[in-house]
């Protein structure tokens, strides 16, 4: 709070955008005999070079502490401006700018109401800048060392990539070998190579590089500390060490789940899920035991059954009905609620399997049944489509060889114990991602913590790859130069309020919060929403800029006191 | 005291509701001329004495401005805000004064059509409360 500090109000014209539908003069006159403010300057146009100069230097020679700027929307300029206050050498927190162009003059139509909204905001704004406190960026050091949970081909690619950029990485994987659930795959429909020799090349690259360490059978047990710095446990055959790093990389994949529960059948010799199929496949020996001879089997793919149909899962069906289709020539059907052929390749994959000849179901509501006798399955399918009006719709029966059943793609079984000692939130389908466009999607709701890959939604290796990219450059953007900006002080509280009710550490988003006698952020963690000081019962917590006095004096100022 | 007291505030998202006030000047919509915005860096941080605050000092109606479900920047502010007014909804009648008067929403940073559209609906709820008191 300062009453006395010197207030500069500049107006910017806009080149006249904003001059012709308000007063200034009018404004400039109100303000300076509403008395308060020590300097009043009109602009023309505040973002141009020679004028914020002009500004600049305005501001030195008048001692200005807290400025105002009335003209365009914050969302436009104020950074700029926080620049050219920081030249000046004034704090970047002094500055306020009044939206008189947005949301006065372009809403306004006439000029006496726009001039006259006009004149509100800025007192509105003085009124904000009077109550302003400074707070200073400081530089912690980062720890340039990253550790990566998972030691699949997500994990592989962004250590990898990390190495690239000049990190040491360490890989931690709770299994004994690298690679993970890609090595189950025999044939991928969105890269040409085997994915069992992709994937071991990334592991003999991993291997040779000597930015990364590799830890198997080593799991993460305890996490503490802030982004650049972080303390991380981990345990190996028994073994604990801690582990300096500055981010965390999670990608620990997913896992699947044969939801016997929406089918009624088991799993069987002749009933498999897709992973299954995949495996027969890898195998030439097995999968010519199956398919090879004078008889052609015929096979059914299911998806849709267990929700809705994935887009992976969808892929699967379509790639390895063709396989079959091709190599041994099976009679191939597909039941599906629907085509999910959203990604690349996969509407070229669905016409080529029409071309070839397999059949496909589109059920939508009324799902296959399934009857057995003996070792023999029969499924007895229907076709929206091919509905005949009163008569309804007429059910095809296909003798099985094969049932080829959709599983569930699930999270991974250490996935909740992992979740809670990083302290990370989930997404809305019990993932890591947050389906949410003011986020990064690689980044967690946790500063300095990445998800990549399967671990925050099942995807395919393009995108795993991808993925794996985007957080390596988030981790360099956050990491280098070896410092990191961080507020210091913004978050404050009065700790004789504080009776450890810990609401704010239950309430905050980021995991930032926590607690020895009295509740404390880690400022590296906090990024200034304000949820827990609005939370807070004792009114112990404040955010500065955001304070209740402040908001409380914008307010009087508005409804005149 | 009668200029103060037909006063709306808006707290608003700087996330999205602010961006969406700006898409409504840019849109060339008019606004009613008793709107007050202030600016929030989410409205996890409108207290329920902010709002209460505004009421006690004559505002006639306050929104509050959030983002969309599942879409705040902060994960869950947006839904600690409804929890707030909804909270206080309660309080308002037990005062004596309409819960009209108090309402969230919900806005994307591009929804310039739907910010004057709550705006004016407000500015409309009030002026028939107003006439039902006379």
């Amino acid at each position: 709070m300062s009453e006395s500090a010197k207030i500069g109000v500049f107006f910017c014209n806009c080149g006249k955008t904003i001059s012709e539908r308000i007063d200034i003069k009018k404004l400039k006159e109100e303000v300076q005999s509403a008395g308060g403010v020590q300097c009043i300057e009109e602009f023309e146009s505040l973002c141009r070079k020679p004028e914020q100069e002009k500004l600049s230097s305005l501001m030195k020679k008048e001692g200005v502490e807290r400025v105002v700027i009335a003209g365009c929307s914050p969302k436009l300029y104020e950074e700029l401006f926080a620049r050219t206050l920081k030249e000046a050498g004034i704090n970047p927190e002094f500055l306020v700018i009044s939206n008189i162009r947005e949301q006065c003059s372009w809403v306004f139509p006439e000029k006496d109401t726009a001039t006259r909204k006009a004149l509100e905001d800025i007192r509105q704004k003085v009124s904000r800048a009077k109550s302003l406190e400074a707070f200073d960026e400081v530089d912690v050091p980062a720890e340039q060392k990253v550790l990566a949970i998972g030691g699949g081909i997500a994990g592989l690619e962004t250590a990898l990539e990390l190495s690239k950029l000049g990190f040491k990485v360490t890989l931690i994987e709770k299994s004994s070998a690298l690679g993970g659930r890609t090595l189950k795959l025999n044939k991928s429909y969105v890269i040409e190579e085997n994915p069992k020799d992709y994937v071991q090349a990334k592991v003999d690259l991993v291997n040779k590089d000597d930015n990364i360490e590799i830890l198997t059978e080593t799991e993460l047990v305890k996490l503490n500390g802030s982004p650049g710095n972080f303390t991380a446990k981990i345990k190996q055959s028994g073994e604990k060490k801690d582990l300096n790093v500055g981010a965390i990389v999670v990608a620990t994949g997913l896992s699947t789940r044969f939801p016997r529960e929406s089918y009624g059948i088991d799993l069987s010799e002749k009933v498999v899920t897709q992973l299954q199929l995949e495996e027969i496949l890898a195998s030439p020996e097995k999968s010519d035991a199956r398919f090879k001879g004078d008889n052609k089997a015929h096979v059914l793919f299911v998806t849709g059954m267990i929700g809705e149909d994935s887009k992976l899962s969808t892929a699967s069906a379509l790639k390895n009905a063709l396989l079959l289709k091709g190599k041994y020539d099976c009679l191939t059907y597909v039941a599906c609620q629907e085509m999910k052929v959203a990604g690349d390749r996969l509407e070229e994959m669905y016409r080529k399997a029409r071309e070839e000849g397999v059949i496909f179901f589109k059920y939508n509501g009324n799902p296959p049944s399934f009857v057995t006798n003996g070792s023999e399955i029969k499924a007895v399918v229907s076709d929206y489509f091919l509905s005949a009006g009163e008569k309804g719709i007429p059910q095809v029966k296909i003798p099985c060889d094969l049932l080829v059943l959709e599983e569930n793609l699930v999270p991974t079984e250490d996935f909740a114990a992992l979740r809670g000692t990083l302290d990370i939130k989930l997404g809305p389908r019990g993932f890591f991602q947050q389906d949410n466009v003011h986020q990064v999607p690689v980044k967690s709701n946790k500063s300095g913590i990445f998800l990549v890959g399967s671990c925050r939604q099942p995807m395919d290796i393009v995108e795993v790859l991808a993925d794996a990219g985007s957080a390596a450059t988030q981790i360099v953007s956050l990491l280098s130069p070896g410092k990191i900006k961080v507020n210091d002080n913004r978050w404050t509280i009065e700790k004789g309020k504080c009776t450890l009710c810990l609401t704010c550490v239950r309430f905050c988003p980021h995991g930032a919060i926590g607690w020895t006698r009295a509740a404390e952020a880690s400022e590296g963690l906090c990024q200034a929403c304000g949820v827990c000081a609005s939370e807070c019962p004792a009114i112990a917590i404040q955010v500065k800029n955001y304070t209740n006095d402040q908001i409380l004096t914008e307010l009087e100022e508005i409804l005149n006191k | 005291m009668e200029k103060a007291s037909s006063k709306i505030v808006v707290f608003c998202c700087y996330q999205s509701a602010y961006e969406a006030a700006d898409m409504a000047g840019t849109m060339g919509l008019s606004l009613p001329d008793n709107l007050n915005v202030v600016r929030v860096p989410c409205t996890g941080k409108v207290d329920t004495i902010h709002i209460l605050r505004a009421f006690e000092l004559g505002a006639e109606g306050v929104i509050v401005l959030a983002c969309h479900d599942e879409n705040c920047k902060f994960l869950t502010g947006n839904i600690r805000a409804r929890k707030r007014v909804e909270y206080l909804k309660g309080i308002l009648e037990e005062i004596g004064l309409e819960k009209e008067r108090l309402e969230i929403y919900n806005l994307a940073p591009n929804m310039g059509h739907r910010f004057a559209e709550v705006a004016s609906s407000m500015a409309e709820n009030l002026k028939k409360l107003r006439s039902a008191e006379v």
